[in-house]
């Protein structure tokens, strides 16, 4: 719990951080890029965690923001992003979360089964403000920049049916619907928007975030470091969800389109 | 043949009849005298790009036998000419078509009457400058200053210069000078080399003082055989020894401007004659500096006159004319080089010489309107900076830079404290006010001149009218008439030496008495009452304090500038250079790359246009630069706004008024005018070993270090000034670093955002 509470006051500090930028940067006015100062983004989020966990390399999310400069160096971006991702057997973790296939009767096997899959989706609302940088030329919003993401995500797996839990082996696992957790993550991110035209733009940013919030009993940290296993078996899948949510949060890349006006 | 010959002589004198008839046709207005510019068709050089020009270069070297690595200097050595002599051509300093630069034409017309070829490969300009010199580039370029023209007696003593010039291109000097110092600075930076430095610039001189005397032997001959006087040589190189004085004198001093009534006092005058005895001992311990053969790349004059001397003793030449195209033409450019000259220490802020030599022009050719404006320009702009408490040394009142006759009158000017000569000065304007008050730019300036003094200097107009000497009866006695201005021009070669003045009683408050004099007293307190009225406008000494630099920046440049709806630009500088890091840490060594200066100073200009079509904003860019659609006007156009530009930076004063800004004529919406500069380097990003380390531990960075570690360093920098002409006020100064590479939208993000704020920010 402590470290929970180290958590959100650094997430408080950076809020804080934030917010005294704007308070200094209001004070100037900005052209935007030609004039424009407010922005449409589409972009493709890859979350490149868990690869280094293994799992595939790269997985892709598509995400929708809005974006407004209040001052030549300084803006905040609001935005939308919907993420699915699908947990495989191949994960290096299998000892302790490995799934299978679940046959028609609902019953699972170690042995001779093939692997099932696990689902999840994030609905995930974020606003970032974001710090052009005036030494490399940057007007907001062109330019690079750094920001720091602020993520509120409901988790919920989907398509349970077919996924059987191991512990124990010979008993069914059939899950009754899950319910939607809450996660709060914050990201470092760095990147930069270059102009093809004089309203559309590319952009590009490098990321790494952390799940500072959960809302399940056993929080992330505790599992994590303490191996163990729960006996629920609806809390034990939305734990081992969020585990890979997190890992993959870690790294992230994105490649985006925007429309200036 | 012979039919031909008489007819293409006949041709050429109807030609030249119908030049002279042009010439006559465009009589200067001397009184209302307006700086010379271009006239005429634009030289074929300027229509053809800088790169085009060093790419034919390279290619006939490279068809040459030569060494391989002689031909690399030779082709590095033709790229930096052909884009220098560019930049030379279009900075606004050189003439063509104007009456200076034809004649100097004809003159070379003249000494190559025999060498058609080499006068086909030569072409000939005037300089826009105010030292005395001649330069040859190595594509032929002969460039006179204006200032060595004013300085000339007769037609020979050019036609001298110019042999010389010549046979510098001739001789391939520059070339040979360029290897040399190639092979000096590749000498020094060998380890071998090093401890041995100063002997090799010693050799360096040596080698520029034997190219010299080379020229001199060659040009003699050159002169020897044409109709040209080759003694005239002799005043040459004496003319030269004199470039410290005026290239005329007139007593002048302090003394010169009292009357019965009105006298200096003892300490002014003592501390006077204390600075320019010491002035004198200074003059000789750079005379001895200057005399050290060793570290001089020119020979001593001495040494030159000499030479010439034994060659015309021997007498072996034929010409003896000292004017062959015309006397008449010659004085008349003269008389030109001498206006302009004037014009020119105005623009350099030179205003204590331009003082001095107002009056030497007086006397040599009458009194006249634009001579009375520059001499109350010059006292008007020497106030504004003394009441700035700036070193006059900077505004032309240096003594020890100046020598001869007009030393004692600077060294006063700038003995004097302010309240002095703001008295002083303010009473010789009024005066050439009160002889041409239709004129409005003196109205101007008076009028600034009084509130000045008023404002600045604390002094009550009224007292000058109360003002009383105590002792009329013991001041006429004192009349000293062998100091006032004899009016007589002697040249600096035939130096005389000057007595000083006689020592007058102290009066305190005595500068009240300098309008004691005057005869219409009525019309003097009628314009001091319409001053007293309006000098709130001038403000006060009150200094304005602020919070912060962001709010100072503000109320200074952005707070008026709301209304601005059209700039007048000058065309940007622009340097592109790559780099190479050397040594252990930050030392950056860099070279220009003129082929991509070139290219990227147009994608700069076609950004500046695009944008400013883009935002409404007026923006009418002056362009300069080597091209085939530059036409003598663009040229033109951009001196003109040059000359005013380089006014304005001489004066550092935050508002002052301008004497080019008479010759700007530009509508009230085109009162902006800015100036841009770039400056871009490119350096390869320095080995990063910690960087490398960590992919080792942690390999998917193994890419991303790649990339980092591939690319350049770029630094580039814009600097932008903006004036308005109306009031010579800065209303825009920024100056932006920033780190990025120059692609179209960072370019376009930049220049938006400094027209955006040049015109939009608001101060609270």
């Amino acid at each position: 719990m402590n470290k929970l509470t180290t958590n959100i006051k650094i997430t408080l500090v950076c809020f804080l951080a934030a917010l005294g930028g704007i308070g200094n940067a209001s004070g100037q006015a900005n052209p935007g890029y030609m004039g424009r100062k407010s922005l449409v983004q589409l972009d493709i989020t890859g979350l490149m965690g868990n690869a280094v966990f293994a799992g595939p390399l790269m997985n892709l999310n598509f995400g929708v923001s809005y974006e407004f400069a209040r001052s030549k160096d300084f803006a905040w971006n609001i935005g939308y992003k919907k993420i699915t991702q699908q947990m495989n057997p191949d994960m290096v973790d299998y000892e302790e979360y490995r799934f299978y296939e679940s046959d028609n009767n609902g019953n699972s096997e170690y042995n001779g089964v093939n692997s099932g899959y696990l689902t999840y989706s994030i609905n995930e609302l974020k606003i970032t403000p974001k710090f052009y940088s005036d030494g490399k030329g940057a007007i907001a919003p062109y330019g690079s920049y750094s920001g720091l993401e602020i993520a509120y995500d409901q988790l919920s797996i989907s398509d349970v049916s077919k996924i059987g839990w191991r512990k124990p082996l010979a008993e069914s696992a059939s899950l009754n619907s899950i319910g939607n957790v809450t996660i709060i993550a914050v990201s470092y991110v760095q990147g930069g928007r270059r102009m093809m035209t004089d309203q559309i733009g590319l952009d590009y940013s490098f990321g790494m975030g952390y799940t500072i919030y959960q809302s399940t009993p056993n929080s992330l940290i505790e599992l994590v470091d303490g191996g163990g296993y729960t006996s629920d078996v609806n809390d034990y899948l939305q734990t081992v969800a969020m585990k890979h949510a997190s890992s993959a949060r870690l790294f992230q890349a994105s490649i985006g389109v925007s429309y200036l006006f | 043949m012979k039919r031909i010959k008489s007819n293409l002589i006949l041709l050429s004198f109807l030609f030249s009849l119908v030049n002279l008839k042009a010439q006559n046709s465009k009589v200067k207005d001397y009184d209302n005298y307006e700086p010379q510019y271009c006239e005429g068709v634009i030289p074929s050089i300027l229509n053809q790009s800088s790169s085009s020009k060093a790419k034919e270069a390279t290619k006939t070297i490279k068809s040459t036998n030569a060494k391989r690595s002689d031909k690399k200097t030779e082709i590095d050595h033709a790229i930096e000419s052909s884009f220098f002599e560019d930049q030379l051509l279009t900075s606004g300093q050189i003439l063509y078509g104007d009456p200076m630069s034809e004649f100097v034409n004809q003159v070379a017309d003249e000494l190559l009457n025999d060498k058609k070829q080499l006068r086909d490969e030569l072409q000939f300009f005037v300089m826009k400058s105010h030292v005395p010199n001649a330069y040859t580039t190595h594509n032929g370029i002969v460039v006179v200053t204006i200032g060595l023209l004013a300085r000339l007696e007769n037609e020979s003593q050019l036609a001298v210069i110019l042999a010389h010039e010549i046979q510098h291109f001739v001789l391939k000097h520059s070339l040979q000078q360029y290897k040399e110092v190639k092979q000096t600075i590749a000498d020094s930076r060998s380890r071998r080399g090093n401890s041995d430095v100063e002997s090799k610039i010693k050799h360096l001189y040596r080698f520029s003082k034997d190219q010299e005397l080379e020229a001199d032997k060659m040009g003699y001959e050159l002169i020897k055989n044409s109709k040209y006087d080759l003694s005239e040589g002799i005043y040459v190189f004496e003319m030269l020894k004199y470039t410290d004085y005026p290239f005329l004198e007139t007593t002048m001093s302090i003394e010169s401007f009292e009357t019965p009534y009105y006298k200096y006092p003892t300490h002014i005058k003592e501390g006077i004659a204390k600075k320019l005895s010491e002035a004198v001992v200074a003059d000789e311990k750079s005379d001895k500096e200057e005399l050290d053969e060793e570290t001089s790349t020119h020979p001593s004059l001495d040494k030159r006159i000499n030479i010439l001397k034994n060659l015309v003793d021997q007498k072996n030449f034929t010409g003896n004319q000292k004017f062959v195209v015309g006397q008449k033409q010659f004085e008349e450019i003269q008389k030109m080089a001498r206006y302009e000259l004037l014009l020119l220490f105005v623009r350099r802020g030179d205003y204590g010489r331009s003082f001095y030599l107002s009056s030497v022009v007086e006397i040599l050719y009458g009194k006249g309107n634009f001579i009375d404006k520059v001499k109350a320009m010059s006292l008007y702009g020497i106030l504004e900076h003394k009441i700035k408490k700036h070193d006059l040394a900077d505004y032309g009142c240096g003594i020890n830079q100046n020598r001869g006759d007009w030393r004692p009158i600077t060294a006063a000017i700038e003995t004097l404290d302010a309240k002095d000569f703001g008295a002083f000065a303010s009473k010789l304007i009024y005066d050439i006010y009160a002889q041409r008050n239709q004129e409005s730019f003196l109205t101007k300036i008076t009028n600034r001149s009084f509130q000045l003094i008023q404002s600045k200097l604390d002094i009550n107009l009224k007292d000058f009218l109360n003002f009383k000497p105590q002792d009329i009866e013991a001041a006429k006695k004192n009349i000293d008439t062998s100091a006032v201005m004899d009016g007589k021009l002697k040249n600096p070669r035939s130096r005389i030496t000057r007595t000083s003045g006689n020592e007058i009683a102290i009066n305190t408050a005595y500068y009240m008495g300098v309008f004691y004099t005057i005869a219409d007293k009525k019309a003097l307190e009628s314009y001091f009452n319409s001053v007293e009225q309006s000098y709130s406008s001038i403000g006060t000494t009150k200094k304005e304090t602020y919070s912060s630099k962001l709010e100072r920046d503000k109320k200074r440049y952005l707070y008026s500038n709301k209304n601005i709806s059209s700039i007048t630009l000058l065309e940007p500088k622009f340097s592109y250079s790559l780099g190479r890091i050397t040594g252990n840490g930050d030392d950056i060594r860099s070279n220009r790359n003129y082929y991509l200066e070139e290219i990227t100073k147009k994608n700069i200009l076609e950004q500046w246009k695009y944008v400013s079509k883009y935002t409404n904003n007026d923006i009418q860019m002056l362009n300069n630069s080597v091209s085939k659609s530059l036409k003598t006007e663009d040229l033109n156009n951009y001196s003109r706004m040059n000359d005013w530009l380089s006014e304005r930076l001489n004066n550092d004063t935050g508002q002052m008024i301008l004497f080019y800004s008479q010759y700007l004529n530009l509508d009230a919406n085109d009162k902006y005018v800015g100036w841009v500069g770039y400056e871009y380097t490119e350096v390869p990003r320095p080995f990063d070993p910690l960087a490398l380390f960590y992919t080792l531990y942690f390999p998917v960075y193994f890419p991303f270090y790649l990339a980092q570690q591939l690319q350049n360093d770029c630094y580039f920098n814009q600097k932008v000034l903006v004036y308005n002409t109306e009031t010579g006020r800065q209303i825009y100064n920024h100056k932006n670093m920033v780190e990025h590479k120059i692609k179209e939208d960072f370019l376009r993000a930049q220049i938006y955002n400094t027209i955006y704020e040049i015109k939009h920010v608001e101060g609270k």
